[in-house]
């Protein structure tokens, strides 16, 4: 698990006291007996439950998932609207409407199955390879993406020749050099529809509730300890994070997150390269 | 039972789900192909084909067997308020009737739960373990 590697094997209050949090406590009080001024050592930034947010960018393997994941549900959707458009030509008069559904139907599945399984192709080809490029590199910009679209399109049309694999070269650039030119178009003309985008999702989530039991620690919503983030004077906390009140943090022990200095570039794969 | 393992309402979770399917199936299947081309008598080149020919196909279904699974676990577990192992049996049931709706839904359902039961019993005793390993991992008497 990743708490493992995130934090140090042995003594873990050599670092000021700071732990991460962990579900398994051992058993018993656990004083550290060298400096007993770290039970006071509260921390008072806001502390993140999970080490995804901990992270804020995808490692190599949710990359991977998600556009292999993406790219299989956009072409089977593409492919059920493509189908659909070929059932409804391939109708003929005084048909029943069994029969059409079926067709329908089957023309669906069948064209939506074909596009999704060469998009999910796709889409995996680009995501390991930006993963690669951009652990070789270890910057995170928009060459990475390039990089990936070229590699995609080559390797995708390699079984047809190597003409066809130029072409699949070329196209898979200029489409990612678009994907490119665009979010970075969409992020500085209009920012308020990037940055809300995540927002409205979060928001509408904690509208619903969340339907788990155990995690009754969670009624501190994030609209409210995004005030008292204010309060406490912790800059640069999103509100979709799960935090923990600052009143209940003597009892669970958990580590202040450092804030992000605003002045290192964000690397994607930061920490532990190999973690998916 | 669970532990603190994943965010319980991550973004995209969906499409996370759909592309672990892709991601294993691909995998088993390019595996199963590739051994299989091996066997019988193909060389390296032969065995690449047939992966390209095959593996996408098999990616696929287990995509759209996983993306159903979860999308109907997580309804089930809305619906209930609660995150457990019978949530996802009802799911596996649920999406084995729908993706094998034409074949019969009663005997795709029994299946479902069956196959539900098994995957999801599996992760639970794993997880159980990883409970008991993980216990006393920073006490410092060990």
């Amino acid at each position: 698990m990743a708490d493992a590697a995130d934090q140090s094997s042995g003594d873990r209050w050599s670092e000021g006291g700071r732990r991460a949090y962990t579900p398994f406590q051992p058993e018993g009080l656990n004083l550290p007996l060298s400096s007993l001024r770290a039970i006071y050592d509260l921390p008072t930034s806001p502390e993140l439950l999970f080490h995804e947010e901990r992270r804020g960018t995808r490692t190599w393997g949710e990359n991977l998932t998600y556009f292999a994941g993406s790219g299989y549900l956009v072409g089977s959707v593409a492919g059920a609207a493509v189908g659909l458009r070929r059932a409804a030509a391939q109708a003929e008069r005084g048909e029943s409407a069994k029969l059409r559904a079926n067709r329908a139907l089957n023309q669906c599945g069948a064209v939506g199955r074909a596009y999704g399984n060469r998009l999910g192709v796709i889409g995996l080809l680009f995501a390991g390879i930006e993963s690669g490029v951009a652990g070789y590199r270890d910057v995170d910009d928009w060459a990475n993406t390039v990089a990936a679209g070229l590699g995609a399109g080559l390797l995708y049309r390699s079984m047809s020749g190597p003409r066809s694999a130029v072409v699949g070269c070329l196209v898979g650039g200029l489409v990612a050099g678009a994907a490119v030119v665009g979010k970075q178009a969409l992020d500085r003309y209009c920012p308020s529809m990037s940055k809300s985008r995540e927002l409205v999702g979060k928001s509408v989530v904690q509208m619903i509730g969340f339907p788990f039991d155990h995690l009754s620690l969670y009624s501190y919503c994030t609209r409210a300890v995004a005030q008292n983030h204010h309060a406490v004077g912790a800059a640069s906390s999103e509100p979709g994070r799960h935090c923990l009140h600052g009143s209940m943090l003597s009892l669970c022990t958990s580590v202040p997150e450092a804030p992000a200095s605003t002045g290192t570039v964000a690397r994607k794969h930061d920490l532990i390269l190999w973690m998916p | 039972m669970r532990i603190y393992e994943k965010i319980p309402d991550d973004d995209h979770r969906l499409i996370h789900c759909a592309g672990d399917g892709f991601v294993i199936g691909g995998s088993a299947g390019s595996a199963y192909h590739f051994i299989r081309t091996l066997r019988r008598g193909g060389g390296l080149a032969t065995g690449v084909r047939a992966v390209g020919a095959n593996a996408p196909r098999i990616g696929g279904a287990f995509a759209a067997y996983h993306a159903v699974f979860c999308a109907f676990e997580t309804a089930i577990s809305r619906a209930r308020g609660k995150d457990d192992f019978w949530g996802s049996v009802a799911a596996g049931a649920a999406c084995m009737s729908t993706i094998h709706c034409r074949g019969g839904v009663a005997r795709h359902a029994v299946g479902g739960c069956a196959i539900g039961a098994i995957v999801h019993g599996i992760g639970w005793v794993c997880s159980e373990l990883h409970s008991k390993m993980m216990l006393y991992r920073d006490s410092s008497r060990r």
